[in-house]
């Protein structure tokens, strides 16, 4: 089927004169004018724009009808009908259709509005002889506001061709006298992404790939410079959504950036003073340190349904003042989080980080990498990281000591974080799976520390609840069996990690770190 | 999506009335609705005026080898389609015959459209009969407009056994009286003295109502012309009842 098309009418007469002239070309019957509200919605990070999608919502009164819909040609998914304001959170919406649709899309993430049309439009319908409708018509004298009292204006005035469906003639018909009596021609933009463009906002914008585009010769210490500047811009993006507590992504999101940019600091060697990197590597130590516990609520509370869910069915409501726990420790460590990220200290870190960053290098440097080429110096790194990884590797045999393969992990980590930085560098292919077998070495090690802490945490949680006289007896043993499995687990990742290491370690994967990542030669 | 098939065994009890203004009131609110008029006297597809005509008529379209794209038709309404019913219907218990799984044809030919439509509203001719039976096995609530009169309750009480007997899975039975004059004694009484067994029924009734009958002169759904109205009111009562049947 043709889909809707939209037209963008420049035209400035009064619209009843256009309503006129529309008149004079087709038999139409108008409806009488009305306002219409649309919002549309998505993830902060646009999970539905980078599927071409969107949320729509129409306010009607007390009702809100939604629609899930294509931004490619205005087609619908799913729809539904709720009061007042559309749910945050997927797993907030009925069963049905829409939410189907929306919970592997946003899974954590919360939908936020990103842009509101407001419109006067007119509809009309072209009439066939049988006085039966074979065209819809509309339009629509728009303007878009920003969330929030942010950004208001005119969008412009929209005329939109609406198919009826199995009268594909009379709809290309009516384009065509249109296109040639009024002189328009068809918008390839929905205006929703206009609407955000006009409010200010870039579409699709936020992401935290680090993907950059990096020239192999450009000195070290301007490349290190602009990857902090992204990690930094990172950061910032999520403050305020993390201080509104808007959903748990944002804090998440901001906790990465901030390790990875203390990873950066310390890995990328040789190209900042070493008075600047000591300092910002406390400071940065700090904020990993203030942002530590909300997240950490976030982690046992978004685990909670799983813990639950392992247990025998009747030990499960015994976890209910578990949860009531956590969410009591969740809302205080989100207030003191609120105190520190409005506090002076955060946002001079933020500023005078910022302006380090963006100051111009110095053309010569007594450091022993700031100009040397960036290709070499990554190259040395993630060499030398992944020697090191080889080496605590190998090293670890049955008795090895939990320690070593949390050293190891560590290992890993900046093996990771170094890759991803300067992946820009390398063919990407191989270097992607090269990148990968760090991942599954990665997620094991880290499965094995993972399940360790939480056994610790819960149990000292427990301890918690019971000087506190939040637990019972019931409880305690709950949670008791949860601390046991979370151990088994790390049982299971122990034995698992000598096939998951080997196959790292395998000759083809040496080989290519080896081609890729070898310095050889001479530097130019 | 959801299939609401609107049934009786029994000719003008106001099956089509009621199909044609609840798949308007349910478009009406946003949801994607397609009516499919079973009934080869075409009087839901002469209330869109849609042609009752099936290009090639029904029997590629019943046996599967024609896919509904090109037959659909959008009504005056959004979101509103209609798939056109044809003279050639009446023979449709012979062309579900000859399918793989006679009983479930309608269904298997549904199942394509569940992306598109969030209600397929299925106006059925009044039979027993393969069709209905196809009908059975398709639906997901079946709408049973009954005249309050005393005959009626007792078809409905062995149509109730059919179902029992035929074990239709999932389906919601959801009788409700229709076209109910006050005035008569009989109505009344049967609407007062209701046999506790039939469960299910829907508490909104339809009225005996010149509006339903002057659909046919305007050739849309009373809410269109008459929204005021006795008729267009209890049409309203009975969507918000059945849409919210989970
Ligand atoms: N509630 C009603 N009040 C008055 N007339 C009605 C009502 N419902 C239906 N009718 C009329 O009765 C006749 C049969 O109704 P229809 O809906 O076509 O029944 P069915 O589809 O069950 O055969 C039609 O002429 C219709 O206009
Ligand atoms: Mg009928």
């Amino acid at each position: 089927m043709t889909p809707a098309l939209q037209f963008l009418i420049a035209d400035e007469r009064p619209l009843a004169e256009l309503e006129e002239r529309l008149k004079a070309l087709l038999s139409l019957q108008f409806e009488p004018e009305e306002r219409v509200e649309r919002r549309y919605y998505d993830s902060f990070d646009w999970r539905l724009y980078h599927r071409d999608l969107s949320l729509e919502a129409v306010f009607a009164g007390e009702r809100t009808q939604l629609r899930l819909f294509d931004l490619l040609d205005d087609s619908t998914r799913a729809t539904l009908e709720v009061t007042g304001e559309p749910p945050r959170f997927a797993w907030d919406y009925p069963k049905g259709a829409l939410r189907d649709n929306l919970e592997p899309m946003l899974q954590v993430r919360a939908l936020l509005p990103v842009v509101t049309i407001l419109a006067r439009a007119r509809r009309m319908r072209v009439l066939n002889r049988d006085d039966k409708t074979v065209v819809r018509l509309m339009v629509e004298e728009a303007r878009f506001r920003a969330p929030q009292g942010g950004a208001e204006g005119a969008l412009g005035r929209y005329l939109r061709l609406i198919p009826v469906r199995g009268y594909d003639k009379a709809m290309q018909r009516t384009r065509k006298l249109l296109e040639k009596e009024l002189g328009i021609e068809p918008l390839m933009e929905h205006p929703m992404l206009r609407a955000v463009e006009l409010s200010g906002q870039r579409v699709g914008e936020y992401s935290t790939k680090l993907d950059f585009k990096l020239s192999p010769k450009r000195r070290a210490d301007l490349v290190a410079k602009e990857i902090h500047l992204h990690l930094l811009r990172v950061l910032e993006a999520n403050i305020e959504g993390a201080k509104a507590d808007l959903d748990t992504e944002f804090l998440h999101d901001l906790r990465v950036a901030t390790r990875r940019i203390r990873s950066a600091l310390t890995q990328i060697k040789g190209v900042f003073e070493p008075d600047i990197v000591a300092h910002f590597k406390a400071e940065f130590a700090w904020i990993q340190e203030i942002t530590g516990p909300t997240r950490d609520m976030d982690v046992y509370l978004l685990k909670f349904d799983d813990y639950r869910g392992s247990l025998p069915a009747w030990v499960r409501p015994d976890l209910t003042p578990f949860h009531a726990f956590l969410l009591e420790r969740r809302a205080e460590a989100q207030r003191r989080l609120v105190t520190a990220l409005e506090s002076a200290r955060f946002r001079r870190i933020i500023d005078e980080w910022r302006g380090y960053c963006e100051a111009p290098v110095p053309e010569r440097s007594h450091l022993p990498n700031a100009i040397r080429p960036i290709h070499w110096v990554a190259s040395e790194r993630i060499w030398r990281m992944y020697r090191r990884v080889m080496k605590e590797g190998r090293a670890i045999d049955q008795n090895a000591p939990a320690e070593a393969l949390h050293e190891l992990r560590k290992s890993c980590k900046k093996l990771r974080y170094l890759m991803e930085f300067f992946q820009g560098l390398y063919p990407r292919r191989a270097f992607r799976r090269l990148l990968k077998s760090v991942k599954i070495l990665l997620d094991n090690l880290g499965d094995f520390q993972d399940f360790e802490v939480q056994a610790h945490t819960l149990r000292g949680f427990a301890e918690q609840m019971f000087e506190e006289n939040k637990a019972d007896a019931d409880t305690l043993i709950a949670m008791g069996i949860l601390v046991g499995d979370l151990l088994d687990g790390q049982t299971q990742a122990r034995a698992a990690f000598e096939e998951r290491f080997g196959r790292f370690a395998e000759k083809a994967n040496r080989r290519q770190f080896k081609r890729l990542f070898k310095p050889s030669g001479r530097e130019s | 999506m959801r299939i609401v098939a609107v049934y009786n065994i029994k000719g003008g009890v106001g099956k089509t009335a009621t199909a044609v203004n609840l798949a308007y009131l349910a478009a009406r609110t946003g949801r994607r609705t397609l009516i499919w008029d079973l009934d080869p006297q075409g009087a839901a597809s002469f209330y869109f005026r849609i042609k009752p005509k099936i290009k090639g008529g029904s029997k590629k379209l019943i046996k599967g080898k024609r896919d509904f794209d090109g037959l659909i038709k959008g009504t005056d309404f959004e979101n509103l389609d209609l798939l056109p019913a044809d003279f050639s219907y009446r023979h449709m218990d012979l062309l579900l015959d000859d399918a793989k799984k006679p009983t479930h044809q309608l269904q298997r030919l549904l199942r394509p459209l569940s992306e598109e439509y969030d209600y397929v509203f299925l106006d059925c001719p009044p039979s027993i009969s393969l069709v209905s039976e196809n009908v059975f096995a398709a639906a997901d609530i079946l709408l049973l407009p009954m005249i309050p009169t005393t005959l009626s309750i007792r078809t409905l009480s062995q149509l109730v056994d059919f179902f029992r007997q035929h074990s239709h899975k999932g389906i919601r039975v959801l009788p409700f009286f229709s076209m109910v004059d006050r005035r008569k004694n009989m109505h009344l009484d049967v609407m007062q003295n209701l046999p506790k067994k039939l469960k299910g029924m829907l508490t909104a009734y339809v009225p005996y109502a010149s509006d339903v009958e002057r659909m046919g002169i305007h050739r849309t759904p009373v809410g269109e012309f008459a929204p005021d109205s006795l008729a267009a009111k209890a049409y309203e009562a009975l969507w918000r009842e059945v849409s919210a049947r989970r």
